[in-house]
């Protein structure tokens, strides 16, 4: 067997979708994606923790990401908890109906994941020059820790919380997958020239049109589903073991709106484009940044008569750099959320 | 008395900022009309509170940085606009809040420091007066005692409320529109203060350690979060990755600011003075550089010693004592140029 190989495949159009290390072909989204959470808090196919995603080379590690296991018992489980209301408690002293914090097993289920993977960074960093600590390592950890912080330590609403704990989930399995790949993985998709033997890493794998990425992928066992024409199957040098149906979002995944809630859409466009991707964190990031309460209306008492704001400046400085301060009042800063 | 206006030449199309003039033509000191007018409503702000044992010491080059702040000029375009302004906290002023007030302060400050971290809405702030009313009705205490017979205070309360996308009841309680109601326990109704219930003095006031904290942690919360407001506007910071290196550098301007789990709001309650207030200035001396590096970045005009220090490899004990000097005077003074008001400024917990 090799990357072209297919020990699945599945036909759309008139392309073909073979894989040469899964049993299965999932469904490949098309058409503009409208990127949303969903009732259950994730994006839905769009979201890298739920389905595999079009490889993209910038974010190398997405299908490293953990699949969610079948096994109610497997500790990763915790990752893909959606807390009931019975999960939020009040938060004692706080004298606001309605504002607390998730608590109980699941809770403390989470914390210790938390920590385990925290642990196991620390470990890895620890060994590594602090320069050639990968920025993915770096990044993917604050955003798991400050995800973490805001989760454990500031009370919100119940829905605020639900969304922290998807956050706090979503940024775990993120790091477990940069972590996966520069502990070895990267290593194996650049010099193996073989599959690992035994069965591949349980992750959600990717879709690519790429023969490279495919082979890439298949050499340090991660589940790849190559996108071609189908006229490559008719000269008979592609092993096809068996054809099967696709494996459908709609079968799999909650795709219905979250009741009451109207989150907004943050990406609509094509589905190759890694904006797809990074929007989803840019929602993500834009609500761990806090508001400035003196943003925007409350200074007006600075604007002069040509609606320029005043500031600190010595005669000397204002001589040096001219235009350095100028900036209309009149014009907010977009929130990156509002971006 | 009026100070005389020197006003810049006027050529067509000239400087599209109004600057603050030169020492001479600007206010020096809380002696001056700008002053005044911070005084008339009380205390003179840009002064340590005077006689009160209980109250926080002061740092002394902060002391000296907000005594110096320099008024806008009477008259000029940002004094004739300030002077309709009101001004907002998005604390209460430690040097308003009277000891009748300190225990709904106790109660009620979990959910103002819940209101104040909010990333959903901008906080919004409040004036003096309002924040008087907040605490002596006991708003957010659990125990308010404010009606809708109250029909004024009623209505601005239930105005603020709204601002922050919360209701207020006929019984004087904020709560989140349409969430679960959660019963009042008596473990709600105890009075606690860093988790441990406070003990009233026999004439029923509180223990003056816990007074002396809570007043601490009113000027620290403030300028913690003025800091990050004016390092926001000032630093120009623009999109997501910015904005959180730059609440990052904020952060390493307080003790414990480097660890992961460190939270700017609330903050931990020393045992001893740390950070910024620490005894020793060498032992101050991270904190100041990392305001100076903060304070490279502030579209202001800055004082060399700030932009040539902050990055200096090694500072002698001297020029450590002068950079601080620069960094509680800039800030103090780019504060009050932007906010209209005086800063709360950073205070020792003994």
């Amino acid at each position: 067997m090799t990357a072209l190989d297919a020990k699945v495949a599945a036909f759309i159009g008139d392309s073909v979708v073979t894989s040469p290390n899964e049993d299965y072909i999932p469904e490949v989204p098309t058409g503009t994606a409208e990127v949303q959470l969903r009732a259950d808090l994730r994006f839905g196919p769009d979201d890298a923790s739920l389905w595999p995603q079009p490889y993209l080379e910038n974010y190398p590690f997405l299908p490293l990401i953990p699949r969610k296991p079948n096994n109610p018992e497997n500790y990763k489980m915790i990752m893909w908890w959606l807390p009931g209301a019975e999960e939020f408690r009040a938060s004692e002293g706080l004298h606001v109906g309605g504002v607390g914090f998730i608590a109980g097993a699941n809770f403390d289920r989470l914390d210790v994941e938390v920590h385990k993977l925290k642990g196991m960074t620390r470990e890895f960093t620890d060994k590594v020059k602090s320069e050639d600590i990968p920025r993915f390592v770096n990044a993917t950890y604050a955003t798991m820790i400050h995800c973490w912080v805001r989760l454990a330590h500031s009370p919100g609403t119940f829905e605020e919380k639900c969304l922290e704990v998807s956050e706090v989930q979503r940024a775990w399995l993120e790091h477990w997958a940069v972590m996966d790949y520069y502990k070895g993985r990267q290593r194996m998709m650049e010099t193996r020239t073989e599959p690992p033997s035994g069965p591949i890493k349980q992750t959600v794998g990717c879709f690519t049109a790429s023969i490279d990425v495919a082979q890439r992928c298949f050499v340090a066992g991660i589940p790849v589903w190559l996108i071609r024409d189908y006229r490559v199957l008719l000269g008979g040098r592609v092993r096809v073991d068996r054809q099967v149906d696709f494996t459908t979002v709609a079968s799999c995944l909650e795709l219905g709106k979250r009741r009451g809630v109207n989150y907004p859409v943050v990406y609509s466009g094509r589905r190759d484009d890694e904006r797809r991707y990074t929007e989803q964190h840019g929602f993500m990031r834009s609500r761990l940044v806090w508001r400035n309460p003196w943003e925007g209306g409350e200074d007006t008492w600075k604007m002069g008569e040509t609606g320029l704001m005043s500031v600190t400046r010595s005669l000397k400085d204002l001589e040096a750099h001219p235009t350095r301060v100028v900036r209309s009042g009149a014009k907010m800063r977009d929130h990156p959320c509002e971006k | 008395m009026r100070n005389k206006k020197k006003t810049l030449p006027k050529y067509p199309g000239a400087l599209l900022i109004q600057p603050f003039l030169p020492d001479a033509s600007r206010g020096s000191g809380s002696s001056k009309q700008g002053a005044q007018k911070q005084k008339a409503h009380g205390r003179d702000k840009f002064a340590e509170p005077e006689h009160d044992p209980l109250a926080p010491p002061g740092i002394p080059a902060w002391v000296e940085g907000l005594k110096s702040v320099k008024h806008a000029a009477p008259g000029d375009a940002g004094d004739r606009q300030k002077t309709k302004a009101v001004e907002k906290y998005l604390f209460p002023d430690p040097g308003m809040v009277r000891p009748k007030f300190y225990e709904n302060w106790l109660r009620s400050r979990a959910a103002w420091v819940w209101r104040a971290n909010q990333t959903e809405l901008p906080p919004t702030l409040i004036s003096p007066s309002l924040w008087r009313e907040c605490l002596f009705y006991g708003l957010a205490t659990g125990q308010s005692t404010l009606r809708p017979d109250n029909t004024n205070q009623f209505e601005k309360v239930k105005k603020l409320a709204a601002a922050f996308n919360l209701n207020l009841d006929d019984k004087g309680n904020l709560g989140v529109p349409g969430a679960r109601e959660f019963p009042q326990t008596a473990r709600d109704m105890r009075l606690l203060w860093r988790d441990r219930q406070v003990r009233k003095k026999e004439d029923g006031s509180l223990e003056d350690e816990v007074v002396r904290e809570m007043l601490w942690e009113l000027y620290e919360i403030s300028f913690r979060m003025e800091l990050r407001g004016l390092d926001r506007e000032l630093s120009m910071a623009q999109g997501w990755e910015d904005i959180i290196q730059r609440e990052e550098m904020v952060n390493r301007c307080f003790a414990g600011g480097d660890a992961d789990s460190f939270e700017l709001s609330p903050p931990v309650i020393p045992i001893s003075n740390a950070g910024l207030a620490s005894d020793e200035l060498e032992d101050r001396g991270p904190y100041i550089v990392a305001l100076a590096r903060l304070m490279a970045r502030w579209a202001v005009g800055k004082p060399k010693i700030v932009e040539d220090l902050a990055f200096s490899p090694k500072l002698s004990k001297d020029d450590l004592a002068k950079l601080e000097s620069a960094v509680a005077s800039l800030y103090c003074q780019a504060f009050y140029d932007h906010r209209a008001r005086a800063p709360l400024t950073p205070h020792r917990i003994k």
